[in-house]
């Protein structure tokens, strides 16, 4: 009796192992195109260039050029099949300094030669003025120093920022001005 | 009412008989569970794939992981792989190395939060880090392949280009796989109850794409390519540098390799 179940276990799992791929139909001929048919999320910035040539063009001509849109604005492919049909589908995008410092807040762990700063102080004056990451950097051209695209708008006075020992202090020959002639000669709007 | 010894035994025996049988007749009279993903006319981009034709590898370098944990949010989001409860096809971990010699490994969520607000675990917090470093892991895809081999049913297989997948329609659920392999890549998805893990993202490498994880890393710690191409950029490394396994004892022989790997990674 034990023979006979041992006997017929053995050929079932021979069945089910061997025979079952190739003879009975049990292969896995379909399974494969069936992984590979699974939907694309994550998509390059080839495809969001589709709309958002100038953006794109910028980010792939700095220091950025190597961060994939989608690993800052999420997964695009429901974003990019809306938008194809005409549809106005906004990606969710987190707070720009949690953004920012995923990757730039210095960490023991992470290579020296990668930039990294300390959030608590980097971009702090002493003035105690918070800023946000993208006051000063813009996040498609990070860029070092940064670009600036700060415009007066929200800003009523500039030495806030660029008075002695702030964040961005005057250069020596501007000792003597006041912070009433700034727009006389600058334009912030245009990072001049 | 009683029953013989005799009766019992056929009885049993007839049980498993017909257990087996309908075990092994499943896959054939089942109807493929998942309708495939293909356009109008059932055209698909995998009919100009030839897998004969490839031979995928992956390379890491330690050396340059920011753990920003880019990769492992894309891998969730690429392939459906749950927010909860914590699972993950590839996550970072974050090695701390103190002066007293203690080595402590930590990987909060897999890494898809990053670790930038992540404290560094109590055993080595407070105390000096003499060493420290990120290390991505993923699927080997083992040459060798232990969960291939345990698996009762041949719900896993290795493709001809050398990636593991599991086929969910034979898939039992038994976890044997999840128990053999040596590096922890594989869970139960928790509602279809099948096994799960990380196929280098099959669907994006049959069509000529990166896997998610290497488009999404901003800093080129994850390098992924055609051995059978002499240019690409895992021949190239694999020609021209030192690169090592995880848990090389195992025989598993896999397909993932690490440039710059400190020993005491496992």
């Amino acid at each position: 009796m034990v023979a006979l179940l041992v006997g017929v276990g053995l050929f079932m799992r021979t069945v089910t192992a061997s025979l079952s791929v190739e003879v009975i139909g049990l292969t896995h001929e379909d399974n494969p195109r069936w992984w590979a048919d699974r939907p694309v999320n994550n998509q390059t910035s080839t495809a969001c260039a589709e709309c958002h040539e100038a953006t794109t063009e910028v980010t792939t001509a700095f220091a950025h050029a190597s961060v994939n849109c989608d690993s800052c604005h999420g997964a695009a492919r429901e974003h990019i099949d809306l938008a194809r049909s005409g549809q106005q589908a906004p990606l969710a995008l987190a707070d720009a300094r949690d953004l920012c410092t995923t990757c730039h807040t210095g960490l023991d762990s992470r290579p020296q030669d990668f930039p990294q700063v300390d959030p608590a102080t980097h971009g702090a004056p002493a003035s105690g003025v918070t800023t946000s990451c993208t006051s000063c950097h813009n996040p498609h051209d990070p860029g070092f120093p940064p670009v600036f695209k700060h415009t007066l708008e929200g800003r009523q006075d500039c030495l806030v920022c660029h008075g002695p020992e702030q964040w961005q202090p005057l250069p020596p020959s501007h000792a003597d001005r006041t912070g009433d002639s700034c727009i006389e000669c600058h334009r912030p709007g245009d990072g001049t | 009412m009683p029953i013989s010894r005799r009766d019992f035994v056929k009885l049993g025996a007839h049980a498993a008989f017909g257990g087996l049988l309908v075990y092994t007749l499943r896959g054939v009279v089942l109807p493929q569970s998942t309708p495939r993903v293909a356009d109008a006319e059932g055209n698909s981009e995998y009919d100009q794939y030839r897998p004969e034709d490839h031979d995928w590898a992956f390379v890491i370098d330690t050396m340059k992981c920011i753990g920003c944990g880019r990769c492992a949010r894309a891998c969730k989001q690429e392939n459906n792989v749950p927010w909860e409860p914590q699972l993950n096809r590839t996550w970072v971990e974050r090695y701390s190395f103190t002066a007293d010699g203690e080595v402590c490994v930590d990987s909060p969520a897999g890494g898809i939060n990053g670790f930038a607000d992540e404290p560094l675990p109590e055993e080595v917090r407070g105390k000096k880090i003499t060493k420290s470093f990120f290390v991505p892991k993923l699927c080997n895809q083992c040459e060798n392949t232990p969960c291939e081999q345990v698996c009762p049913v041949g719900a896993t297989y290795k493709t001809a280009d050398g990636i593991v997948l599991v086929n969910r329609d034979k898939c039992i659920g038994c976890r044997y796989c999840i128990q053999a392999c040596p590096y922890g890549m594989r869970y139960l998805l928790p509602d279809e109850r099948v096994a799960d893990k990380c196929t280098w993202c099959y669907h994006r490498i049959t069509k000529g794409r990166l896997p998610a994880c290497v488009e999404a890393c901003p800093v080129g710690a994850r390098k992924f390519g055609d051995l059978r191409d002499p240019e690409s950029a895992v021949s190239k490394i694999l020609a021209e540098r030192n690169t090592s396994v995880l848990k090389p004892e195992m025989g598993t022989n896999p397909r993932t390799r690490y440039l710059d790997l400190d020993g005491e990674v496992v």
